[in-house]
């Protein structure tokens, strides 16, 4: 019987082909989680944003606004208060405008439930992620800001 | 006798064509990540400076009590603190450094320091010095101070 030659190497090719796609794949999928991460270093919890936060908490503390926000939160259905507009007074509008904010919210944290992923309504998709990529814990308060430049900024208000 | 051993023309040509397409999206992918490589090595360094030196000021302003900024040129401001010391954070075109008090730190090639802006009123100060790098139009990695001073 005459031995078959014909065929090996396209096989031998398309095989090892198949193998390398299946690697290269799999790597991609490896590096874009790793750039995922790479990002969001860089946007979540910049030092700059903490800080402003903090004057943020400031400016609540001074006015005595902050107990009556966390009163407030307690009776929303998904426990966040959006407080962006919560005043009209000068200074917050100035903090607003110079800290380059768009978005403020207190959140808390009351049970399991409450720690969980959610999409809450009339946030945007990053800030949305941003929320639930950060660490939380049961009763407690949190203040969260979007800024414009796509960066955010979370500490912990203290606890209930 | 017919000789069969070899390869036929075709499945050659399939062959190489299929290597050199997994050899041409291997350089892509090597120069892709070359690329992020380096970027994000320059970023690092552009937010690390950043960094530290909004630390340094907001450690002064936390542990003295900010009274006042002014302007003491177009790339230099001065911070007045409530125990009458003061410092100054300024960019200097010469050395290619910007400095605040004592601390010193040279800008990375290829960014570009722009002039300070200072925002006052009553309660509320705020200091910006922007500074940009070619490699990434869309961002900022300036000196951005806010502070809010309770007048109450």
């Amino acid at each position: 019987m005459k031995k078959k030659n014909q065929g090996f190497m396209l096989v031998e090719a398309l095989i090892m082909s198949i193998v390398i796609i299946g690697v290269l794949v799999f790597m991609y999928i490896q590096f874009q989680n790793i750039s995922r991460s790479y990002d969001k270093s860089f946007h979540y919890n910049t030092v700059t944003g903490l800080y402003i936060t903090n004057e943020i908490k400031v400016y609540l503390d001074s006015n005595s606004y902050l107990d009556t926000i966390k009163d407030t939160v307690k009776t929303y259905t998904d426990k966040c208060y959006d407080i962006t507009n919560y005043t009209s007074d000068a200074s917050w509008a100035s903090l607003k405008q110079e800290g380059k904010i768009k978005t403020i919210l207190i959140c808390y944290y009351e049970n399991d439930d409450d720690l969980k992923g959610k999409r809450r309504v009339g946030l945007s998709e990053k800030f949305n992620d941003f929320i639930n990529y950060i660490k939380k814990e049961k009763n407690t308060y949190r203040i969260l800001l979007e800024f414009e430049d796509d960066t955010y900024a979370s500490f912990r208000l203290g606890d209930d | 006798m017919k000789n069969n051993k070899g390869f036929s023309i075709i499945e050659l040509i399939v062959s190489f064509s299929i290597c050199i397409i997994v050899v041409v999206v291997l350089f892509q992918i090597v120069v892709v990540l070359k690329e992020v490589y380096e970027k994000s090595s320059v970023k690092t360094v552009l937010l690390n400076k950043q960094n530290i030196i909004v630390n340094l000021i907001y450690e002064d302003i936390l542990d003295k009590g900010l009274n006042s900024v002014a302007s003491c040129g177009d790339y230099c401001i001065t911070f007045k603190f409530t125990n009458n010391t003061s410092k100054n954070l300024s960019y200097s075109e010469p050395n290619k450094s910007i400095s605040y008090g004592d601390y010193n730190n040279p800008v990375i090639s290829g960014s570009t320091i722009n002039k300070a802006v200072i925002f006052t009123n009553n309660e509320v100060i705020s200091v910006y010095m922007p500074i940009s790098h070619k490699l990434f139009s869309n961002s900022d990695f300036g000196i951005h101070i806010v502070h809010y001073v309770p007048t109450s």
